[in-house]
């Protein structure tokens, strides 16, 4: 079954799309709901499928779906306030890729974590780059954000990339140095940092920074239902050394 | 008559399997607070290496070692913490529209641990408690 998107207002068009989704040390969830605060995108559309959970949220008041689009004149965010679950990923992201076509996006940037397993000692989380052409590697060098080398991206954002990378479609990650297994403020801070540079916005994440303490304990039932819903991703390839080196 | 014992264990098995998926079940789907005490539980991860077993316990709000407490037997940890700040959740029916200013957690350890010779650190609100295994694994030599 497939995914409809439910326009509540106008997409615009030659947009940047940036998606954050809950994944490792919730980054991608947090920078996009970071993101949406910060620039007071309004939500544009909302995404459904009868196998979605049966959820409605309500902000001040307001009822909206968990999983929604906010826009101004020049992004497009994807947030999600519930974890994709595996048998979504492909019908996710075939009707992104549809989308894109849709608005002309100019690209697609993803934000995500990449568990450390000394992010303790790590107080500035190192932010790594990944993209399906050359033209944006080029872009993510220039922008001094190194590029991710070697190894696994599994889940749902790989999902996206490799349908991307199916129509030769710019895509990029950006993927943080996190927690696994905590909701990781201080990751999402460094990514959009990165997302600043690579787009040339100005994106303050001071307050992000100050309200870590308040993030990290409010995420908790997120965090946890997202690393259940994880541990069904094949997210355990991440740890793995390609073949290359065999 | 000699298989018996075969189907016992296999049933037993199937029993402990059962417990365990209802355990995981339970703990997935169970609020993480307690209205009652007013207590929220941390997110906590365990890893096992071939000497220890190390719980690191996600605790925010609290700086202060002081007010952390572990207390740890050879099977479980139950670590109790006091927040520098309590958690506003009035906004929230489903919390009790009140605040919480404890943690409490109790966690079932892998692998039996000798627990006089644990130790515990607490940094940037992370607890982290380092239990040596009782049993120990040593090196066979080859010859």
């Amino acid at each position: 079954m497939s995914i409809e998107i439910v326009k509540r207002n106008s997409l615009p068009k030659n947009s940047t799309i940036i998606i954050g989704l809950p994944d490792i040390g919730l980054v991608g969830a947090i920078s996009s709901s970071f993101l949406i605060k910060s620039f007071n995108m309004k939500e544009a559309a909302f995404l459904d499928s009868p196998k979605f959970p049966p959820i409605l949220v309500f902000h001040d008041t307001k009822p909206t779906a968990p999983i929604r689009l906010h826009a101004d004149d020049d992004k497009v965010v994807l947030i999600s306030e519930i974890p994709i679950l595996p048998n979504q990923f492909t019908p996710l992201a075939k009707k992104i890729v549809s989308l894109v076509e849709e608005i002309e996006a100019k690209r697609i940037i993803m934000i995500g974590g990449i568990p450390a397993p000394n992010r303790i000692e790590i107080k500035k989380p190192k932010v790594y780059g990944a993209a399906i052409l050359e033209e944006d590697r080029k872009k993510l060098e220039n922008a001094g954000i190194e590029l991710f080398k070697n190894g696994f991206i599994a889940g749902v954002y790989a999902t996206i990339l490799k349908e991307c990378m199916k129509v030769k479609y710019p895509a990029i990650i950006l993927l943080a140095e996190s927690y696994a297994n905590y909701p990781d403020p201080g990751a999402a801070a460094a990514a959009l940092e990165a997302l600043s540079k690579l787009l040339g916005i100005t994106i303050n994440v001071n307050p992000l920074l100050q309200q870590e303490e308040e993030i990290r304990l409010k995420l908790r039932e997120l965090m946890q239902r997202t690393v259940s819903s994880l541990k069904a991703s094949s997210k355990e390839y991440e740890y793995a050394v390609p073949l290359m080196y065999a | 008559m000699g298989e018996e014992w075969v189907f016992d264990r296999i049933r037993k098995i199937h029993e402990e399997i059962e417990r365990t998926l209802k355990e995981i079940e339970r703990e997935l789907f169970k609020p993480l607070f307690d209205f009652e005490h007013k207590c929220l539980e941390p997110l906590y991860e365990i890893e096992e290496t071939p000497d220890e077993i190390i719980v690191r316990v996600d605790l925010p709000y609290v700086r202060k070692k002081e007010d952390v407490k572990v207390v740890a037997t050879e099977e479980k940890l139950i670590i109790e913490a006091k927040m520098s700040e309590k958690a506003l959740f009035n906004d929230l029916v489903t919390y009790g529209r009140t605040s919480y200013h404890m943690y409490r957690k109790e966690i079932l350890l892998p692998t039996l641990v000798d627990a006089k010779k644990a130790k515990a650190r607490l940094r940037g609100c992370i607890l982290e408690i380092r239990l040596p295994k009782k049993h120990k694994m040593y090196r066979v030599r080859i010859e």
